[in-house]
């Protein structure tokens, strides 16, 4: 049975879709953010410590995706703190949440029944193991990062991309910058579900970097950054789906092969250009 | 009865040392009445820079008073547009230039959307600086004295009634610079304009008025009546 037959006739296999587009839109939107404003590595040390958040949900016999989210927030005002009021130390505290949230996560877990099942699950991603419920909370959190994005798009860019000017405008800089790092923390738990916290970055950055082989501008990228998540995500579960390969795994290679070919076209593109530009006397 | 209006900027006896007590200025006294062009010069270290930080209230006098369109620093200086020597904008925004000319427009209602009157103001400071055509283009895909125009139009889409620049031409070629000091010159007959310039010879013909700063302030001798006969600004200290 081909892919398509099969995502026409179980409905698990098209939770499963919906799953993964779900947070396709959530890396096409936040990813050319982090990317622009090069905040990559805060990013994933928000991902990483969701990992302690799990954990101890897990132990406590509270849901999983409660400590996902409390973690991811509690990262993000943290690094927020520490990047509008002590950064000098906002790597180190980066890499203490990165590290720390792991060691947390992976001690919770050991606690709890089930451990080398959770904790690879979580690590590499669940994805065709996601129910309707789970979609339902991706869509839902999705929306509400939209939604946020979409209230404070105006006064958001020029905090972050020239926050004195924005606060010699009388714009809350701290406010507006923490908000966007929940944000940040929100996209970052719904593509936990999908590819694990150890990708999670790969979806950040990957199809935003292929985004920006075409686009300068941020609304374009965010476009151009979605569809080349929706695509990889298609193509990952496809060959997933016809080689029982990792299906998260899969995903991340589809995104980064989407990236190398974007390169090689842009490199074809410029190359055309240079042949066909008149030649000066 | 005459009605004499406060002066747009007032200077007593102002002096300022970092926290290190090395004083940077000191007895500065100046007092301007009319809009003009009005260049700022003097070496390095000589506390340009820092005079025009004052003014902006970026930074606070350690002795003395700046007196502001009538009021207080702090009461007017939403009233001012400022562009730092060093711009803070992320070289490589991914916004237009049009989105960040509109950033001009943040202000008192800054959760609010643009309105009709916003866009207006926008097309307006695009036009003053001669970049409308360069709108949908990003900073990245902008010359230095493109992106310098696009700061200051930035800066007008405030709707300023001063204007504070940190070496504007700094890094533009001559003719760059030359383009830019004769949009400001245009400028200035409306708008009161305070440049901080290491380069009195590019400035010169388009100031209204000259000032010297070495730690303390002066007006240059070298004034230009014919080119720039309405010039009359006063300075306390010599």
């Amino acid at each position: 049975m081909t892919f398509l037959h099969a995502l026409w006739h179980y409905p698990f296999l098209q939770i499963v879709m919906l799953a993964g587009l779900a947070s396709a839109v959530a890396s096409g939107v936040v990813g050319p953010l982090v990317v622009s404003r090069r905040i990559a590595f805060m990013a994933g040390g928000i991902a990483h410590s969701v990992l302690g958040g799990l954990g101890i949900a897990h132990w406590l016999g509270a849901p999983p995706l409660l400590g996902a989210l409390l973690a991811a927030v509690v990262s993000a005002l943290l690094i927020a703190f520490a990047s509008l009021r002590a950064r000098e130390n906002e790597d180190m505290l980066i890499g203490a949440l990165w590290a720390v949230g792991m060691a947390i996560g992976i001690i919770a877990l050991a606690q709890a029944p089930g451990y080398s099942v959770n904790l690879m699950s979580y690590l590499l991603g669940s994805l065709m193991m996601a129910t309707r419920d789970q979609v339902v909370l991706m869509l839902g959190l999705n929306a509400l990062m939209l939604g946020l994005l979409w209230l404070s798009y105006r006064p958001l860019m020029a905090t972050l991309f020239d926050p004195e000017f924005a606060a010699l405008r009388g714009v809350p800089t701290g406010l507006l910058y923490s908000g966007f790092l929940v944000v940040v923390a929100l996209a970052v738990v719904v593509l936990v579900y999908t590819v694990g916290l150890v990708m999670v970055m790969a979806l950040v950055t990957l199809p935003a970097a292929t985004a920006r082989l075409g686009t300068a501008r941020l609304p374009a990228m965010m476009l151009a950054a979605s569809g080349a998540a929706m695509l990889a995500v298609v193509l990952g579960l496809a060959v997933a789906y016809a080689g029982d390969t990792p299906a998260g795994a899969t995903i991340v290679l589809c995104a980064a092969l989407l990236y190398l070919a974007g390169l090689l076209i842009r490199h074809l593109a410029q190359r055309q250009r240079r042949h066909t530009q008149p030649k000066g006397p | 009865m005459a009605i004499t209006s406060p002066p747009l900027l007032r200077l007593e006896k102002v002096a300022f040392s970092y926290a290190d007590g090395a004083p940077v200025l000191r007895d500065v006294s100046y007092r301007l009445d009319a809009p003009r062009l009005v260049a700022i010069s003097g070496p390095n270290g000589g506390g340009k820079s820092t005079l025009l930080r004052l003014i902006a209230g970026l930074l606070t006098p350690t002795r003395g008073d700046i007196q502001l369109l009538g009021g207080s620093i702090r009461q007017q200086r939403h009233r001012l547009g400022y562009v730092a020597q060093y711009p803070t904008l992320q070289a490589d925004a991914p916004l237009s230039v049009r989105d960040i000319v509109a950033q001009g427009c943040l202000g008192a209602r800054w959760w609010q959307r643009l309105d009709q009157a916003d866009h207006a103001r926008v097309d307006e400071a695009l036009a003053t600086l001669n970049i409308a055509d360069l709108q949908r283009r990003t900073p990245r895909a902008l010359s230095g004295g493109q992106r310098q125009r696009m700061l200051i139009a930035r800066a007008l889409a405030a709707r300023p009634e001063m204007l504070l620049l940190d070496e504007p031409c700094a890094h533009l070629d001559h003719e760059s610079g030359d383009g830019l000091l004769t949009t400001l010159a245009a400028l200035a007959t409306r708008l009161p304009i305070l440049m901080v310039t290491h380069d009195l010879e590019q400035a010169w013909p388009h100031a209204g008025e000259l000032l010297h700063v070495d730690r303390c302030l002066s007006r240059r001798s070298l004034t230009l009546p014919d080119i720039h006969p309405t010039a009359h600004g006063e300075a306390a200290h010599q």
